[in-house]
């Protein structure tokens, strides 16, 4: 299998898992760029043109609020969840618990 | 007006006028940020070659603005299986309209040529591309046309009994015989009804000979369309369209053998030097028939084999 092809589809796999882990970092308020960071901090690099549309999604389906702050002589968009995305993400995250547990059993078999 | 400016305003043309303070101004303050980050891994104030790298890297200003719109699509890929098979109906039809104009042309004692019947094809497939594209755009686009899909209501049952490969009747075989068909019928048409004074500036016509099995040429062409429709409309052989076929290619094989015996299969209108070639011009005439016979009995013989092949299916 080429790198390209691999490359590819990891991609894939990561893809569907952002949403999570991007209402997962939003339970305390982030701004685009901070939201990034802590992102890469955790070991998911995701590049600036899918994260703040995919974020600007979730807003426009109810899943965060946003708010305009000044602060350090700029002003930020920052976002968090809303009661519908908090109790969206419980729901989203024993979905991956209970994939993760199932997927660790077929790939130790 | 600086290299963030010019990209946020390049980013705002591409966005509806309602969405687009709302957006350019969230984009703006991630790009200074992204900036500011940039200055302090690099421990110096930021240079125009530095905003220029980080804004190619952020895309181009219409792939930015449409990511912050919903998803659009020409075709959408639940729609692109239909679309592909429209295109390819459309294709038959526009090609079918050729061909009966060029018959009609032929009739009417116009001249055609195979430059003009191919111009006139691509001319039209192209303006069938255009209006099934518009169409499918716009269903593409429109939530409310889901359900408009045939292949929402579609039914295991209804799908032909196949089972090998060999029992499909392609698209395109059938619409080229249809097209065959159709053309020599009109053609046929052409010889049997226009007197010899009206003809144009031909100088060969059918001869007397040829002429009297033209209406038996004519039936069979029609049989055969109706058989092309069939299937096109059911595209898979079955016990019964083998028989026909084979009767048909069988009689067909007969009616040129007949033809190739008759003596006068063509004629020269009028004092054309070509009638001190006619000799040359009926063998050559011959050997076509006999050409055509065969290729109907082998035609027939394919026929036969498939129906021994499908009988046999049928039994296991």
């Amino acid at each position: 299998m080429s790198e390209e092809h691999l490359e590819k589809l990891r991609q894939e796999l990561r893809r569907g898992v952002l949403v999570l882990a991007v209402l997962g970092s939003l339970k305390q308020p982030h701004y685009g760029y901070s939201l990034r960071k802590q992102l890469q901090e955790a070991g998911i690099d995701i590049d600036e043109g899918t994260l703040y549309p995919l974020v600007r999604r979730l807003a426009d389906q109810g899943l965060l609020d946003s708010e305009w702050h000044q602060g350090d002589g700029r002003e930020r968009r920052y976002y968090q969840l809303s009661l519908i995305g908090t109790s969206l993400l419980a729901s989203l995250s024993s979905e991956w618990q209970a994939l993760n547990t199932n997927i660790a059993k077929l790939l130790e078999a | 007006m600086n290299l963030i400016d010019r990209y946020i305003s390049a980013v705002a043309q591409q966005l509806p006028a309602s969405r687009r303070d709302d957006i350019t101004r969230e984009l703006k303050a991630n790009i200074l940020d992204r900036l500011e980050s940039f200055a302090e891994e690099h421990g110096r104030p930021i240079t125009p070659a530095d905003e220029s790298a980080v804004l190619r890297e952020l895309g181009h200003p219409r792939q930015v603005a449409a990511s912050f719109l919903p998803q659009r699509h020409l075709v959408s890929p639940a729609w692109f299986p239909f679309f592909t098979q429209c295109l390819a109906v459309g294709l038959l039809i526009v090609f079918v309209i050729q061909i009966l104009a060029a018959g009609l042309t032929l009739m009417s004692g116009g001249n055609i040529s195979i430059g003009g019947l191919l111009g006139g094809w691509i001319h039209g497939s192209l303006i069938m591309f255009a209006c099934v594209t518009g169409v499918f755009c716009v269903l593409s686009n429109l939530s409310a046309t889901q359900n408009l899909s045939p292949y929402c209501h579609w039914r295991p049952e209804d799908l032909p009994p196949v089972k090998q490969p060999w029992q499909r009747i392609s698209l395109f075989d059938s619409s080229m015989q249809l097209v065959g068909n159709l053309f020599f019928l009109v053609a046929m048409q052409y010889f049997f009804w226009v007197e010899r004074a009206t003809m144009p500036a031909a100088p060969l016509t059918v001869g007397v000979g040829l002429k009297s099995w033209l209406m038996y040429l004519s039936a069979t062409a029609v049989i055969a369309a109706g058989i092309n429709l069939w299937n096109l409309r059911h595209a898979y052989w079955t016990t019964t369209k083998l028989g026909l076929s084979i009767a048909l290619r069988v009689i067909l094989g007969i009616i040129f053998i007949l033809i190739a015996q008759t003596p006068d299969k063509l004629a020269v209108i009028g004092e054309s030097q070509l009638a001190n070639y006619m000799g040359i011009l009926n063998t050559l005439a011959f050997w076509i028939c006999i050409g055509a016979t065969g290729v109907n009995f082998f035609e027939a013989s394919r026929s036969a084999y498939r129906l021994i092949l499908t009988k046999k299916l049928e039994r296991d």
